[in-house]
């Protein structure tokens, strides 16, 4: 970080991300969290270790839940003396407590942390209807039998349906996919583009598995060694096929170049140089900045997920970089028309102008370097999982090229994107 | 307000019975209301690559505080972003469902005809998104002006495209096509206000030209003529009651003119406006007289002046009495030539004066029963071509408007066959409105607009008779003998705009081709080789190659003297002789038709191709100078600007040509 000591990035670990309701869909949160968590302890030999600070999080969670991280602590092989927290930014969640324990390293007040996410959506939380949860809960204030009988009476079939977890935006009644459909209406974002990258993202995925590349960044789970979306026979072409799910009639985004509902867990540790080189682990790459950006998507007229359009200005800004001097890029895809979006709305003067105040627009960047080794649209999204995915992945990268730097950039629903800097000296 | 038809039809039971017949269901047309924005919606602004207009569009849309979406080209986007225009993106391979109400495309870089598919990319997927009342509006360079004849040929097709699209357009939507010269950028902001806005309701299917002009002033969109002094012809009622209104709306002082049988009538107009009244009779014999000194004495001068005064005396030939002729073509042509006489004489009209004068579709198609009639409105339209180089000396510009049905007295008295007829026969299927024509007048009016040419005079071909008269032959083997057709432009101010198209053929070689008698006349013709360089006495020059004419800079003193200096190179073999060079352009071609061919001379631009052998004919050139036997290697060509006459230069191969503006 710019402010106090360095921070690196050690490695990281994750369970292969499985499609919705299929393998993954009796494992609870914690149980994909512990199994990652798992997996990075005997990596990094952390057994019996006190790390500074496991910071963790889910979008989707049980009342239960509610130390979530701790309580994966506790289950785990490390120190119980190791805090632990739970932090909730939809999907940004990953990115963000990146953030927090990068912040708490570069400050000095922990020396070693780990951070990640879990995210499962076959093991919902289904609430009880509000009504009825209100009746329950004068019930047990009640003192009385004959107050209890009262309340009794009042029980009325409609209040037996239970609440399922909607995927909507509470304020405007959209899912994130109705959303993005209206951005990509907004850009002129044609079906052809879209599924190009979709593509690329399973092509870019398939080869990464095949020269071996996850090979120490994850741990099967389940009966599943790799990323249960991936297709590596993906080509523009058949998923031109696939008929539109959002946007209506005319709508490009498709069951293929938009991210399935998915279950799985990640996890990244993160050191300050001197821990690391005390405990042997190489430095893949330093965390340099990050930058949390918000839009008003409600009443604002901007796009629910273009709020990484107006971060990465301001944390570029900050760092003194421009948009073209990095050597790679992950733009989490959580739809081909939001990654296209965002890259279109940098090249567009009139958006640099109006809404980012900027005289030249940052322009674009080449796509060669964009999500190299597979996206989010072929590994899929467990929401509070992806930032470690990527943040691991990205750094092993960069170390890979014997340097570099790269650039994160997530969106998150309720109008937020989270972005960050990771660089390696180059040797 | 519609008319009967129209408000039937578009009332419901109307409107079954007559789409279900087959009808036509006029679409009630919007006009403009002071107040009500230029744009009730939002514009398209698509663009050809390699266009040069498409930023001065975009800046001219943000001044007007039009929303507008542009697609997604670098330079429209930075234009807009430097006019802080807000501009949402439309991409044609992915068009957004939301309705637009103007189409604006920038076709200047289209500079071949394969390059045309532009039109089709743009305006397939985006005419679907017109709303009623649309406006469209299509932007080329003037053919004349091409950089190369694959150019000036696509640039000349898309006059096809917009009149067709105009009759195509539904919903009460308008097309138009606008020429505008290279350089002219800072001329198209009145006229592409005057388009896309509803005061244009009854034009379509037009092809507009703007050239440059000079010092192009600030004005208030608001009141446009603030402060002129307007002279309004028949000003006591029908179209030029409204033509009086609307000017004044803009900000002039109204002069209305009628005879004095209509005097209470006007002035119950004139009041109204906060004008003046003068009640004359047009064809008194002093009445130009009057006119002049009255303007003069009451109001210091003129600045537009409306020849609207006009009637009909319908009847065939066979039964028209020599009154009935006399009378039409007294008021309608004559007295109106006879009132910009002494306007001009007594130097009334003032610097910066509009004359408009109004036509009729009529003049230009002809009617049964209005011999009289039609022959005064095409006189009318020669008045203006002939007048513009006249105009031009005094800074003013001369133009005409000619309106096709419009709801008058006069047209309620057609039989109500022929006047149903007439009304559904255009491409908005109703009649105009007296307004609409105020409105088109008014834009004509506007101090800023620059030279138009569409209504605008013919230009002024001098023909400079002889040639260079040196009969030298080069020994370095170089010859070169020179045409060329200058052509002054009437700018509206003062200014001028030379286009000097040279044409040149090579010379053989020297003494090496005397050795072929038989090829004594055996030029070949080149382009690009020969190089002009005009020179202004005023120490400006341009120069260029012969087949882009050299273009001169800004404005042109009366005094100015051009001179042109040619110098050729001699390229390769020698060819066929009279045939002429294949990347030529013919000005008169491309000229008004009908305007520039002289008697005996044989038209240029004909599609002789390279290798083809002529008829031997001899190649006669503009003013015969390639009639001349003895090439030479320079040629100097000097013209003189301001003069009025052609003189020539008695030695020294030199020719003088005086020229008028």
């Amino acid at each position: 970080m710019n402010i106090g000591r360095k921070v690196a990035v050690l490695g990281g670990n994750r369970i292969p991300f499985a499609r919705s309701d299929g393998v993954y869909a009796r494992a609870s949160n914690q149980d994909m969290l512990s199994a990652a968590l798992d997996g990075l302890i005997d990596r990094f030999d952390l057994e019996g270790r006190r790390l500074g600070e496991v910071a963790a999080g889910a979008v989707l969670k049980h009342a239960r839940d509610f130390n979530l991280t701790r309580e994966v602590v506790l289950g785990s092989r490390l120190a119980p003396e190791t805090p632990g927290c739970d932090v909730q930014q939809a999907c940004g969640t990953g990115l963000q407590t990146a953030i927090g324990v990068a912040s708490k390293i570069a400050l000095g007040q922990i020396d070693s942390g780990v951070a990640g996410g879990v995210d499962t959506t076959s093991d919902a939380p289904v609430a009880v209807n509000d009504d009825l949860r209100e009746l329950l809960l004068e019930l047990n204030r009640a003192k009385s039998t004959t107050d209890r009988l009262k309340l009794l009476a009042k029980l009325r079939p409609g209040q037996i349906v239970p609440d399922f977890p909607r995927n909507e935006e509470p304020r405007t009644g959209l899912s994130m996919g109705e959303h993005t459909a209206r951005t990509a209406v907004e850009w002129g974002l044609a079906r052809e583009e879209q599924d190009e990258l979709a593509a690329a993202s399973h092509r870019n995925l398939a080869a990464a598995y095949d020269r071996g590349f996850y090979d120490d960044l994850m741990t099967s789970y389940l009966g599943l060694d790799r990323d249960q979306n991936l297709r590596p026979d993906s080509t523009p072409e058949t998923l031109a096929k696939l008929r539109p799910v959002f946007g209506g009639e005319g709508g490009t985004m498709t069951a293929g170049n938009s991210t399935p509902l998915s279950d799985g867990a990640s996890t990244v540790l993160l050191g300050s140089d001197d821990w690391a080189a005390e405990h042997g682990h190489r430095v893949l790459a330093h965390f340099v900045d990050a930058e949390t950006a918000a839009v008003d998507y409600v009443h604002g007229g901007e796009g629910l997920l273009m709020a990484p359009a107006y971060a990465i200005p301001r944390m570029l800004d900050r760092v003194g970089v421009s948009l073209q001097d990095f050597d790679l890029y992950e733009i989490h895809e959580a739809f081909a028309a939001q990654v296209l979006a965002t890259l279109r709305a940098w090249e567009d003067p009139v958006f640099c102008k109006e809404r980012l105040g900027r005289d030249k627009p940052l322009g674009s960047i080449d796509r060669a370097r964009l999500n190299v080794n597979g996206g989010s649209l072929a590994a899929a999204h467990p929401f509070a999982a992806t930032g470690g995915r990527i943040v691991a992945g990205l750094a092993k990268a960069l170390d890979e090229r014997g340097g570099g730097r790269g650039l994160i950039s997530i969106c998150a629903a309720g109008g937020q994107g989270v972005v960050a800097i990771l660089e390696k000296e180059k040797i | 307000m519609a008319d009967l038809y129209t408000q039937i039809v578009n009332a419901p039971v109307g409107n079954f019975l007559a789409k279900n017949v087959g009808l036509p269901v006029p679409t009630p047309l919007e006009r403009w209301q002071p107040g009500s924005p230029l744009l009730e919606g939002r514009a398209l602004v698509g663009a050809a690559p390699g266009g040069r207009l498409g930023a001065t569009v975009v800046s001219i849309l943000g001044a007007a505080g039009v929303n507008a979406a542009t697609e997604m080209k670098e330079d429209l986007r930075e234009a807009a972003a430097a006019a802080d225009l807000d501009a949402t993106v439309w991409n044609s391979d992915a068009p957004s469902p939301e309705r637009f109400k103007a189409l604006v495309f920038d076709a200047t870089g289209i500079a071949d005809s394969a390059e045309l598919s532009e039109l089709h990319r743009f305006f397939h997927p985006a005419i679907r998104t017109m709303t009623s009342n649309g406006r469209i509006v299509v932007l080329g360079t003037p053919p004349r002006d091409a950089g190369s004849p694959r150019e000036h040929t696509a640039q000349r097709a898309l006059e096809g495209f917009t009149r067709s699209l105009g009759k195509e357009a539904r919903g009460g939507g308008t097309v138009q096509l606008v020429y505008v010269a290279p350089g002219a950028e800072k001329q198209l902001e009145s006229t592409l206000r005057f388009l896309l806005s509803p005061k244009s309701a009854y034009v379509s299917g037009q092809v507009v030209r703007v050239g440059k002009a000079a010092k192009p002033a600030k004005l208030d969109w608001e009141r446009p003529l603030g402060g002129k002094v307007a002279l309004v012809t028949g000003a006591s009622r029908g179209i030029g009651a409204s033509i009086a209104t609307v000017l004044a709306r803009d900000g002039a002082h109204v002069v209305g003119l009628d005879i004095p049988a209509l005097g209470e009538d006007l002035r119950a107009v004139t009041s109204e406006l906060g004008g003046s009244a003068l009640e004359v009779d047009v064809t008194d014999q002093d009445a130009p007289q009057v006119i002049a000194d009255h303007l003069e004495a009451q109001h210091g001068g003129v600045d537009v002046v409306v020849h609207n005064a006009g009637v009909t005396r319908d009847k065939t030939i066979a039964g028209m009495d020599e009154g009935r002729w006399g009378q039409v073509l007294d008021i309608n042509l004559s007295s109106q030539e006879r009132i910009d006489d002494a306007l001009l004489e007594g130097k009334v009209l003032n610097k910066g004066g509009r004359i408009v004068s109004v036509s009729s579709m009529s003049g230009i198609a002809g009617n049964n029963g209005q011999t009289n009639y039609a022959t005064s409105k095409a006189g009318v339209i020669g008045m203006v071509d002939a007048m513009a180089p006249v105009l031009a000396k005094a800074n003013a510009t001369i133009n005409a408007v000619a309106p096709g049905f419009i709801e008058t007295r006069m047209t309620q008295a057609m039989p109500v066959p022929v006047r149903e007829a007439g009304r559904r026969m255009s491409s908005l299927s109703q009649g105009g409105l007296p307004v609409d024509v105020a409105e088109a007048i008014a834009w004509l009016a506007l101090p800023r607009r620059g030279w138009t040419e569409r209504k605008h005079g013919a230009r002024l071909r001098p023909e400079p008779a002889g040639g260079l008269s040196d009969g030298r032959r080069q020994g370095a083997g170089l010859r070169a003998r020179v045409a060329g057709a200058l052509r002054p432009g009437s700018g509206g101010d003062g200014a001028g705009r030379f286009d000097a198209a040279l044409r040149g053929r090579r010379g053989r070689a020297g003494p090496r081709s005397r050795a072929a008698p038989g090829r004594r006349r055996g030029r070949s013709a080149g382009t690009g080789q020969v190089h002009a360089r005009v020179r202004l006495s005023s120490g400006r020059h341009a120069a260029g190659h012969l087949s882009a004419r050299p273009r001169l800079p800004a404005a042109l003193g009366a005094d100015d003297r051009l001179e042109l200096s040619l110098r050729c190179r001699r390229l390769g073999a020698h060819r066929e002789p009279d045939r002429p060079a294949p990347a030529h352009r013919s000005e008169r071609a491309a000229g008004p038709p009908g305007a520039g061919h002289a008697a005996g001379r044989s038209p240029q631009g004909q599609a002789v191709h390279a290798g083809e052998r002529g008829p031997g004919r001899r190649r006669a050139g503009v003013g015969g100078l390639l009639d001349h036997p003895a090439p030479r290697r320079r040629g100097r060509l000097r013209v003189r600007v301001g003069g009025a006459q052609e003189s020539q230069a008695a030695a020294g191969g030199e020719r003088r040509v005086d020229v008028a503006r």
